[in-house]
């Protein structure tokens, strides 16, 4: 009886423990994970052409986009960097992780930078979130 | 002679500023809450399209699903794969018409208020929905808000029953986008 009955205690501390550990499940980690590393104009150009294969291939996952910051913009503590591409109309745009650790916080347009972010997918422009600036 | 082609050369180029204006961002901010007793869920995204055509009213916008950013990994995750099914329906897309755009004056400093009619698209489900629009014009510059609130069961959005009083049945959606002037690149 006192056997079955520890079993349960620790049945119980073991189920809640890992139902802590899921609802406080981090989000996937951007800086440690293995970046996919390309331009932003052949990131671009793999949804142009194919946006659900590019789809499979890219969203959800952390990757690095390297290429020339076209356009900077900050609303509160959210920094925005679009960076070009050959097209003019579609950028590839990264949201920076506001929470994450950045290596600085001053861009300016035209210098060239590696952002690692999480691919949400295209609407005119790649969306990458969570980013994070590598260099 | 000469002044009738200066007139008209006038004339061509008050037309263009007048009727080439189209307003757009490509990140606008969507939010949304859903509340209910037990908890209280917020995402946002910072990354929505949105283009507004002067002359005629009409509005576009448009979002990822995947760009909604959650506190949590976990209700991020369920919130993809169980309730939007992103992977099947990536865009929330609305598409509408301004009827009162002639209100609004973008080279006078001031507040003015839209009212705006069209289909929202969530979760491949369309919709009719009427809301007001808040714009405010400063400096040139064009701001838009909105809030509206929408119903779940609307978009076939299932709550599996074990959940059913942990979510809210409605969720309260706000957009906050400034628009800039459409210049043709060079």
């Amino acid at each position: 009886m006192k056997k079955i009955l520890l079993a349960l205690v620790i049945l119980a501390g073991v189920g809640s423990f890992t139902a802590y550990k899921m609802w406080n499940k981090p989000h996937q980690n951007v800086v440690s994970a293995k970046a996919i590393v390309m331009k932003a104009e052949d990131l671009l150009n793999a949804f142009k052409n194919d946006e659900t294969a590019a789809g499979t291939e890219y969203i959800n996952k952390v990757v690095g986009v390297t290429g020339n910051i076209s356009n900077v913009k900050k609303e509160g503590d959210q920094i925005t960097l679009q960076i070009e591409t050959s097209d003019p109309m579609s950028n590839v745009i990264c949201n920076l992780d506001p929470s994450a650790k950045q290596g600085r916080v001053a861009f300016k347009e035209g210098e060239s930078v590696q952002i690692n972010g999480i691919c949400s997918g295209y609407l005119s422009d790649v969306i990458l979130d969570r980013c994070v600036v590598i260099k | 002679m000469k002044n009738l082609l200066r007139w008209m050369t006038c004339m061509v180029l008050f037309s263009q500023t007048m009727t080439a204006q189209k307003y757009f961002t490509k990140v606008g901010s969507v939010s949304f809450i859903s509340a209910s007793t037990m908890e209280k869920i917020e995402a946002n995204t910072k990354s929505a399209n949105c283009v507004l055509d002067l002359p005629t009213g009409a509005v576009e916008m448009a979002i990822l699903i995947k760009s909604f950013n959650f506190e949590k990994a976990l209700m991020q995750e369920h919130f993809n794969e169980n309730y939007l099914e992103s992977d099947k329906f990536p865009k929330a897309i609305f598409k509408g018409m301004i009827s009162n755009i002639a209100d609004l004056n973008v080279s006078k400093d001031g507040k003015y208020e839209g009212k705006v009619k069209g289909v929202i698209t969530i979760h491949g489900e369309s919709k009719p929905i009427e809301t007001k629009v808040n714009f405010t014009v400063s400096g040139g510059n064009l701001a838009a808000t909105a809030t509206f609130k929408v119903t779940l069961a609307d978009f076939k959005i299932e709550i599996p029953a074990l959940v059913k009083d942990n979510i809210g049945k409605t969720a309260e959606i706000s957009i906050d986008a400034k628009l800039d002037a459409f210049k043709k690149p060079q």
